[in-house]
């Protein structure tokens, strides 16, 4: 497989924009039906086990340089290697097929009222295929410039629908205890923080110029949590813990009790889908060369059409309906988590005792 | 139905003829055993699912599997709601 190679820079671009990606939409609700006031806590309790992936997953690659994590689980583990890979590639299918299902239920529900779903579904994907099909260095740059202006209008409608704020709505601080807010943490650690993270072990071997890559990636990550800390603390002040909690979108919500609001809608929902598009494209990137990687083929582009159409499948038959999805929830957490921090930690290890054994082997 | 059967057709018609030929004729094998590993749950299951044949669903494993250890983290956290 001839090598792409990315811009630390761009990695930076790509790393804020799917770790924002569709949960800037779903986020606020989540965790404010369980810490109510206190959600605002939540993503900076997130930012520790955050910051442990990326150095696990940056010492990783130091140690293995040039192969992605499906590579190295074979290299590091040997037989059992390829079932923890293939467990890894069965999370990035399942979590680009949620991604894409709820990239679509916001916009049938929010703008694109009698479009068949069906319809989205196939050009979303199509055009992630199309993003695909160029390669990696095509897709930074294009999300490169994107993201920072996608990031200039989230903070334009940020301001805009901070009119009606009322900061009394964020006390009394903690009067629950401190437990809803730690599980409100951990819900946020499993949906954007790990999903996201995690996608870059099939990422970070591409960027080209090594050097404090941790230190980049970690500042991009923390930007990242500022701006969904940003989102969940607006629908605080501006809906408060009660309403918030009950509305499924309430960045929506929070829009339209502005008047005018209206006007901002359209521009809300370009802003989800440029973030929601970047993760799910890299998730979809992630499962096609994660494949290829792991049956040794020479390329993986004959695999993204019938990939695409799997994800499509699986994102249409994930789910009967919205009670099912809604509850669903609070088992990605108990499901995601040792995925998302089991696997790198596991192979880390792994990897130091090897690489501890093997002078000692040689004496 | 006969609509979206027939659409589904034509889009795996596409698939398989923009990929199968290329690959034959380089006679890269491993690649066409990877290409229809992925290319036949996405048959099976879009055919499922326009002629709405009951098929497994992943999502119901995962719940099956994890909704006990969920509840108890509910519980252990005090947010049962």
């Amino acid at each position: 497989m001839e090598k792409e190679y990315i811009s630390a820079r761009q990695c930076i671009f790509l790393l804020i924009g799917s770790i924002i990606g569709i949960s800037l939409m779903l986020v606020p609700s989540l965790t404010i039906v369980i810490a109510k006031q206190d959600a605002w806590l939540a993503p900076w309790l997130s930012t520790i086990p955050g910051l442990v992936l990326i150095s696990l997953l940056v010492s990783l690659n130091k140690m293995y340089p040039g192969q992605s994590l499906v590579q190295y689980s074979s290299s590091i583990l040997g037989l059992p290697g390829y079932f923890l890979s293939l467990l890894m590639l069965w999370f990035f299918l399942f979590l680009g097929a949620l991604n894409l299902r709820s990239m679509v239920h916001f916009l049938t529900s929010i703008i694109l009222f009698e479009t068949p779903p069906s319809i989205l579904y196939f050009f979303i994907i199509l055009l992630c295929a199309y993003g695909i099909k160029l390669g990696l260095e095509v897709m930074a740059r294009a999300f490169s410039l994107l993201i920072p202006f996608t990031i200039i209008l989230a903070l334009i409608i940020q301001v805009f629908s901070m009119i009606n704020a009322d900061f009394e709505k964020l006390l009394p601080i903690l009067s629950n205890g401190v437990l809803p807010v730690i599980h409100a943490g951990l819900n946020f650690t499993a949906f954007p923080v790990g999903e996201a993270l995690v996608l870059f072990s099939m990422i970070i071997y591409q960027v080209k110029n090594l050097r404090g890559i941790g230190a980049k990636l970690s500042s991009g990550f923390i930007f990242a949590i500022f701006i969904l800390f940003l989102v969940i603390e607006r629908a605080i002040v501006t809906l408060g813990p009660e309403r918030a909690s009950r509305s499924i979108y309430s960045i929506a919500a929070a829009i339209n009790t502005v008047s005018g609001g209206g006007i901002i809608l359209p521009f809300l929902t370009l802003n989800g889908f440029v973030f929601s598009v970047s993760e799910l494209i890299l998730c979809y990137y992630a499962f096609v060369t994660g494949v290829a990687h792991w049956a040794k083929l020479s390329d993986y582009k004959p695999l993204i059409l019938p990939a695409g159409a799997l994800f499509m499948v699986l994102g249409i038959y994930s789910f009967e309906n919205a009670i099912e999805e809604a509850t669903f929830s609070s088992i990605w957490t108990v499901y995601a988590l040792p995925i998302e921090f089991g696997i790198p930690l596991l192979l880390w290890v792994a990897a130091v005792i090897k690489s501890r054994l093997k002078p000692t082997n040689q004496l | 139905m006969f609509f979206t059967l027939l659409l589904v057709t034509v889009a795996f018609i596409i698939i398989i003829l923009l990929e199968v030929p290329r690959l034959v004729v380089q006679k890269k094998w491993r690649d066409l055993a990877a290409f229809s590993f992925l290319l036949l749950p996405a048959i099976v299951y879009s055919y499922g699912i326009t002629l709405d044949v009951n098929l497994p669903n992943p999502t119901h494993l995962i719940i099956k599997l994890f909704d006990p250890l969920a509840l108890r983290l509910e519980q252990l956290l005090g947010t049962t709601q």
